[in-house]
C-alpha cells in the first residue's frame, strides 16, 4: 500500500521532487515547498497514514536555510514517509498542511515560536511554547542562540478566543493550589461545557537544546529519562532505537529483550498509577490508595533489576548496561503472578462500586471519526475504535517475537480509556512472562561505536500514553545536530476541545485525566459561564465534586 | 419571714436538683461526650486508613490538629463581612447547647417539651451559619460551592421534618425525653429508625454525598478562606454535628436494646450501652465512607429524593396507629 | 453495594503496607544505586570517571604548586547513574547504599581525594600520579624505566632530537 502511494507521488509530482532516500524502512522525499499541501493532501487520503509530527531544523551552519521536515507513518504497514522541504533565510515562509491535516496545528506552531518560519495559511497562528513575556525575534531552537540565553522581559497578552458575552476575571497559572502549572479555560454554558482553551508549557526545560548543545550522544539517554516523570524508559529507548538507526549498528538481541522487559514493566506501574489517580478524582480514595498498594511490588522489583525505581539508567546507544540475571529472574516471575491476582481482584471490586461506573459511562466522548482527525494516539485512539499500537505497527526492540493481542473498544468514552488501560495491565504481564521463558544469552551492548555525522535515525515506541517519537539527525565529533522529541500527551491535548463538548461539568476533570496526561489534574481551570457572564477560576479537584452551581 | 422561708424553700429545691444524681451524671455525660467526638474522629481516620492499607493518624491527631490550629494566625479576606468572623463561633455554640439536650441512655433533667424541635433546629441552624459565614468571605470559590450544598442540604431537612412528625404522631410528644418510654418495635418506628439513619448519612457529608462542604482534610468549599483559631473552630463544627447526628440515631435503637434485654439497667449502666452503641454506629459509618467513591450532585439529588419515600411511609404508618 | 465489602476483606488480608520511616531506618536492596565514593587508596587519577561522568559532577585539577592532583565528586550534580563506577579499572569507585544526603552546608556534598605527583626529572613539572607510574611500572619493561620519570612533554622534545639527530647523521 504505501509503496503505491510513494509510487502516486513520484507519479504527479515529478517536477517538484528534489530527491528520495531510503532507509530501511524510512522514505524520505524531498520536495519544493509550493508542492507541499497538494502532496499531503494526496498523502492524506489513503486512510491508513497517520501524520506523528513536524520537525524544524536550521541547516544554516551546514548547508544554508531551513528545513522542515512532516512525518507521516502507517498504521497498518511498517513504513514511514518524510516529506522534509527547505526554505532560504531569505524567505523564512512555507505553507501550512493545516488545512488537509488539522493535528499539525501543533507541531507548526511550535517551529514558528522555536525557530521563527512563518506557515502561511495556518489558521491559529498564536503562540504555543513561548511564554507571554518573550522578547520577539529571539527563536531559542536557532544555532546561534546559545543554551544559557536569559533575555529581557517584554510582556504581552495572550489573545484567548472566547465566546461572545463573557467577560474575565484573571486569576492566573501560578496559583498556590496548583501541583503543576496548566491553565485550561472551560467556555460552560449552564451545566455543559461549550469550548476549551488550553495553555501550557509552563515547564518546557530546553531539553532539545541541551541535546543538540552541551551532551554528548551517550549523555543524551539519561536526559531523555528524566523527559516524563513516569515513562522515562520510554524516551532512552526511542532516543537510543534513533541513534542506532541514524549509524546503522546493531544491538545485539538479548539487549533487545532487556529493554522489552523493562518498557512493559514501566507500562505496568503507569497505568496502575493512572487507575489510582482517576479514583481519586472520582473521590474513591480507597481505590487510589489500593491500586497504588498493587503498584509498589513492581517498583521495588525495577529498583532491584536496574537499582532505581524509576530512573533506571539501563539504556546506552548500543545496547543495555545491566544483565538480568537468575535472582532477577525469578524475582520478577514471583511479583508477576502477585500482581496479577490483586490487580484482577481489585478490578472486580473497583466495577462493584456503582458511583465509579455511573461517572464513567458515556462522558467525554470521542468518536471515531474526530480520533483520526485530531490524530490522537494511544489508549485514547484504541478506545475510539482504531486498532493502532506501535509494538504491531513498527516493532521495535523484541516485540517481534512475541505474541500478545491489543485491546480495542469503540465507544470512546471515559470508560472504554479506563478498560483499555485495565486490558494492557493483563497483556503485559503475559508478554514479560513469554519474553522471560524466551531471553536469548549473548552480550548486551555493542562496544564500538563511530558517529559519522550528517544521518537520520526516526524511532517510535509505544509509551503508556500512546506513540513516542524520537527524531534525530547527527553531527560531528559525536554529537547530536537536531534532536526532536514528540511526546505522545502532545497529540492528545488538542483532543480535548472535542471531548470536553457536551461533557457535563463535574465530569470535566476525569476527562481530562482519562488521556493520561503528563501532569497532576489537580488543575486551574477557568469555569465561564456564558449566560451569567461571570468568569471564576477553581481548581478541578472542586469541580469533579460539582461545586460549581 | 415569709419571704426567708419561701428563698430558704427555693434554695432546698435548687440544691435538691443539683445534687440530683441524674443532674451530675449528665454533666459527666456532657464533657464525656465533647471529648469523645474528638476521639472518634481519630478513630474514622483510623478505621478509613486500615482500609486502605496503610498505618494512618493516630487516635488523638484530631486534637493535635485542633490545638496546633488554635495557636496560628487568624488571615481575614480584605473583602469578607464581619459574619465572617462570628459564625464559626455562633455555630459551635449552637452545637454545644444541642449536648445539653441529649438524654444519654437516661432521662436527662434539663430537658423540656419541645426540645426536640430545638435540638433539630439548632443543628441545621449551625450548618447555614457555617455556610454563610463561608459565603460571607467574599471568596468566589465558596460561592459557587455553598449554592449546591445548600439545595442538597434542603432536601434533606424535607426528611427530617417528617421524621420529627411521625416520631411526634407516635410517642405523642415532641420532647426528647419522651422517646425513651415510647418507643416500641412497631413498622412505624422500625421505618423511622432506618429514615433516620440514612439523613444522619446525608447530613453528616461523608462520601459518597460530600460534594458541597469539606472534609475536615481537604478544606475546600466554605471552609478554604478560614485559618487559625476560627478554622480550629469550624472543624470542631464539624465533628460535633457528627456526633450529635449518631446520638440522635442511637437514642431510638438504644431503646429498642433495652427492651429486649432481660436485666434492668440503673442509670451508669444505661448511660454505657448509650455510649457503646454511639460508638458502634460511628464506627460503621466509617466503614461505610471508607468504601464508597462520589456522586455526580444529580445522582445525590436524586437518591435524596428517593430516600423521601421512608420517612413519608412511617408517617403514613404511624397516623393509622401501626 | 454488598460485592464492595470485599475491599473490607482485602485490606485485613494484606494488613499495613506503610511502613513508618523515617521514625525507623529503611533498608534499600543490594543493587540500590546510591552515593559513590571513592577509595583514596585504590585511585590513580587516570580521569576515566571524569570523561564519563553524565552531569559532569567529578571534576579532577592539578594542583602545581603543592604537587597533588584532585579528584573531586560533587553529590549535588550526580545523578547516581554508576557510569563512573562501570569504568573505574582500578574499581576505586563504587555505589554505596547511602542516599540520605541531604545538608546544610554545600561543602558536606563534596569528596575531595588528593593524590601526590611525580616531577619530572627534566623539567621538573608535576605530570602524574605516583599510583599510575607505579603502575605503569608493571607492565613496561626494566630498560623503558627510567623513561618513565620524564614527563610527556620532555619525552617528546628528546625523542624529536633523537630522530633529528639519527636523521643527520
Amino acid at each position: 500500500m504505501v509503496k503505491e502511494i510513494i509510487e502516486n507521488i513520484k507519479g504527479a509530482f515529478a517536477d517538484y521532487i528534489i530527491g528520495i532516500e531510503v532507509n530501511k524502512n524510512k522514505v524520505y522525499i524531498e520536495v519544493e515547498k509550493k508542492c507541499l499541501r497538494p502532496l499531503v493532501k494526496l498523502i492524506k487520503t489513503n486512510k491508513q497514514i497517520h501524520y506523528v509530527t513536524s520537525v524544524g531544523v536550521d541547516e544554516r551552519p551546514l548547508r544554508g536555510g531551513f528545513r522542515v521536515y512532516h512525518i507521516f507513518t502507517s498504521i497498518e504497514e511498517d513504513y514511514s514517509i518524510i516529506i522534509h522541504t527547505s526554505t532560504p533565510q531569505s524567505h523564512l515562509t512555507i505553507p501550512s498542511i493545516v488545512p488537509v491535516t488539522p493535528g499539525a496545528n501543533w507541531a507548526e506552531r511550535e517551529i514558528q515560536d522555536l525557530l521563527g518560519l512563518k506557515f502561511t495559511g495556518h489558521p491559529d497562528p498564536r503562540k504555543l511554547i513561548l511564554p507571554d513575556d518573550w522578547p520577539p525575534n529571539i527563536y531559542p531552537l536557532r544555532k546561534d542562540t546559545p543554551y544559557n540565553i536569559r533575555p529581557p522581559s517584554k510582556p504581552t497578552l495572550y489573545p484567548f478566543k472566547r465566546p461572545r458575552e463573557t467577560s474575565t476575571l484573571p486569576i492566573g497559572p501560578y496559583h498556590p493550589l496548583l501541583h503543576e502549572p496548566e491553565y485550561f479555560e472551560l467556555y460552560v454554558k449552564g451545566e455543559e461545557v461549550v469550548d476549551v482553551e488550553y495553555r501550557g508549557f509552563h515547564v518546557h526545560r530546553g531539553i532539545e537544546k541541551l541535546g543538540e548543545s552541551k551532551l554528548t550522544y551517550n549523555q543524551i539517554p539519561f536526559i531523555a529519562e528524566r523527559i516524563c516523570g513516569i515513562c522515562g524508559f520510554t524516551h532512552s529507548t526511542c532516543y537510543c532505537q534513533a541513534v542506532e538507526e541514524a549509524i546503522g549498528i546493531d544491538v545485539p538481541e538479548r539487549a533487545r529483550y532487556i529493554r522489552s522487559i523493562l518498557l512493559e514493566l514501566e507500562r505496568i506501574h503507569s497505568h496502575l498509577l493512572w487507575i489510582g489517580v482517576a479514583c481519586h478524582l472520582l473521590g474513591f480514595d480507597t481505590g487510589f490508595m489500593h491500586a497504588w498498594r498493587i503498584r509498589e511490588p513492581v517498583m521495588q522489583l525495577c529498583e532491584i533489576l536496574t537499582g532505581n525505581r524509576k530512573t533506571y539508567g539501563a539504556n546506552l546507544v548500543g545496547g543495555v548496561r545491566w544483565d538480568i540475571k537468575e535472582k532477577g529472574v525469578k524475582k520478577t516471575l514471583n511479583v508477576l503472578s502477585k500482581i496479577e491476582d490483586e490487580f484482577k481482584r481489585f478490578i472486580e471490586d473497583l466495577m462493584s462500586i456503582r458511583e465509579v461506573k455511573l461517572r464513567l459511562t458515556n462522558t467525554g466522548v470521542l468518536t471515531k471519526k474526530d480520533a483520526l482527525k485530531m490524530e490522537v494516539v494511544g489508549p485514547v485512539l484504541r478506545a475510539s475504535g482504531v486498532k493502532y499500537d506501535v509494538r504491531k505497527a513498527h516493532p521495535y526492540a523484541a516485540y517481534k517475537e512475541v505474541s500478545f493481542n491489543v485491546p480495542v473498544y469503540s465507544e470512546g468514552d471515559n470508560m472504554a480509556r479506563l478498560i483499555v488501560r485495565i486490558d494492557e495491565v493483563l497483556e503485559s504481564i503475559n508478554i514479560i512472562r513469554e519474553l522471560i521463558d524466551k531471553l536469548p544469552k549473548g552480550p548486551i551492548i555493542t562496544e564500538e561505536i563511530e558517529i559519522p555525522g550528517n544521518r537520520k535515525g526516526l524511532s517510535m515506541t509505544e509509551a503508556p500514553r500512546g506513540e513516542n517519537l524520537h527524531f534525530i539527525i547527527t553531527g560531528r565529533d559525536g554529537f547530536i545536530y537536531r534532536w526532536k522529541v514528540r511526546a505522545p500527551t502532545y497529540a492528545n491535548i488538542p483532543a480535548l476541545k472535542i471531548m470536553l463538548k457536551g461533557c457535563p461539568l463535574s465530569d470535566a476533570p476525569i476527562t481530562i485525566a482519562s488521556i493520561d496526561p503528563c501532569f497532576s489534574c489537580t488543575d486551574r481551570v477557568k469555569v465561564i459561564d456564558i449566560k451569567t457572564k461571570k468568569t471564576i477560576t477553581v481548581p478541578l479537584m472542586r469541580i469533579s465534586r460539582g461545586k460549581i452551581w | 419571714m415569709g419571704v426567708n422561708s419561701m428563698t430558704i424553700n427555693m434554695l432546698e429545691i435548687i440544691f435538691q436538683k443539683i445534687s440530683s444524681p441524674s443532674l451530675l451524671l449528665t454533666i459527666t455525660a456532657i464533657i464525656t461526650s465533647i471529648i469523645l467526638a474528638i476521639i472518634l474522629d481519630g478513630v474514622e481516620r483510623k478505621i478509613r486508613a486500615r482500609i486502605q492499607c496503610r498505618m494512618g493518624p493516630p487516635i488523638l491527631q484530631t486534637l493535635y490538629d485542633l490545638v496546633k490550629l488554635s495557636h496560628k494566625e487568624v488571615i481575614v479576606p480584605h473583602g469578607a463581612s464581619k459574619f465572617f468572623t462570628i459564625a464559626p463561633k455562633i455555630a459551635l455554640v449552637m452545637l454545644i447547647i444541642n449536648f445539653l439536650y441529649v438524654p444519654y441512655g437516661f432521662k436527662n433533667p434539663l430537658g423540656f417539651y419541645g426540645d426536640l424541635i430545638l435540638f433539630i433546629y439548632l443543628l441545621v441552624a449551625s450548618t447555614i451559619a457555617l455556610i454563610y459565614g463561608g459565603l460571607s468571605s467574599g471568596n468566589p470559590f465558596s460561592e459557587i460551592g455553598c449554592s449546591r450544598e445548600v439545595s442538597l442540604l434542603m432536601a434533606n431537612e424535607l426528611a427530617i421534618a417528617l421524621i420529627i412528625a411521625s416520631i411526634a404522631f407516635k410517642t405523642g410528644s415532641l420532647s426528647l425525653n419522651a422517646l425513651l418510654e415510647n418507643i416500641t418495635l412497631t413498622p412505624s418506628i422500625l421505618l423511622t429508625i432506618i429514615a433516620l439513619a440514612i439523613y444522619a448519612y446525608i447530613e453528616s457529608v461523608r462520601l459518597p454525598f460530600d460534594i458541597g462542604e469539606a472534609e475536615p482534610e481537604i478544606a475546600t468549599g466554605y471552609l478554604i478562606e478560614y485559618s487559625g483559631s476560627l478554622l480550629s473552630l469550624a472543624l470542631c463544627c464539624h465533628i460535633y454535628k457528627r456526633y450529635l447526628l449518631m446520638t440522635l440515631l442511637s437514642i431510638p435503637i438504644y431503646v429498642l436494646i433495652k427492651n429486649i434485654i432481660p436485666v434492668k439497667l440503673n442509670i451508669i449502666l444505661g448511660f454505657s450501652l448509650f455510649i457503646a452503641i454511639v460508638i458502634v454506629l460511628y464506627m460503621l459509618y466509617s466503614i461505610i465512607t471508607s468504601i464508597s467513591g462520589r456522586f455526580r450532585v444529580i445522582h445525590a439529588v436524586n437518591f435524596v429524593r428517593a430516600s423521601l419515600l421512608l420517612p413519608i411511609a412511617s408517617l403514613i404508618l404511624a397516623t393509622i396507629g401501626l | 453495594m454488598v460485592k464492595r465489602l470485599r475491599l473490607i476483606s482485602t485490606a485485613k488480608r494484606v494488613g499495613v503496607v506503610t511502613r513508618p520511616y523515617p521514625f525507623r531506618p529503611t533498608e534499600v536492596p543490594e543493587e540500590f544505586r546510591g552515593k559513590p565514593i571513592i577509595d583514596g587508596e585504590k585511585c590513580t587519577g587516570c580521569g576515566s570517571c571524569r570523561n564519563v561522568c553524565t552531569p559532569n559532577a567529578i571534576e579532577i585539577e592539578d594542583d602545581l604548586e603543592k604537587g597533588v592532583r584532585r579528584v573531586k565528586i560533587f553529590y549535588g550534580r550526580c545523578i547516581f547513574c554508576g557510569r563512573c563506577s562501570d569504568i573505574c579499572p582500578e574499581e576505586a569507585i563504587k555505589l554505596t547504599k547511602e542516599f540520605e544526603l541531604a545538608s546544610k552546608t554545600r561543602e558536606d556534598l563534596y569528596q575531595v581525594i588528593e593524590l601526590k605527583m611525580v616531577k619530572c626529572k627534566i623539567c621538573g613539572k608535576p605530570f602524574t600520579t605516583e599510583r599510575s607510574l607505579k603502575k605503569t611500572l608493571k607492565s613496561v619493561p626494566e630498560e623503558l624505566h627510567e623513561q618513565l620519570y620524564i614527563c610527556p612533554d620532555c619525552r617528546e622534545k628528546s625523542t624529536a632530537y633523537i630522530e633529528s639527530y639519527t636523521k643527520r647523521r
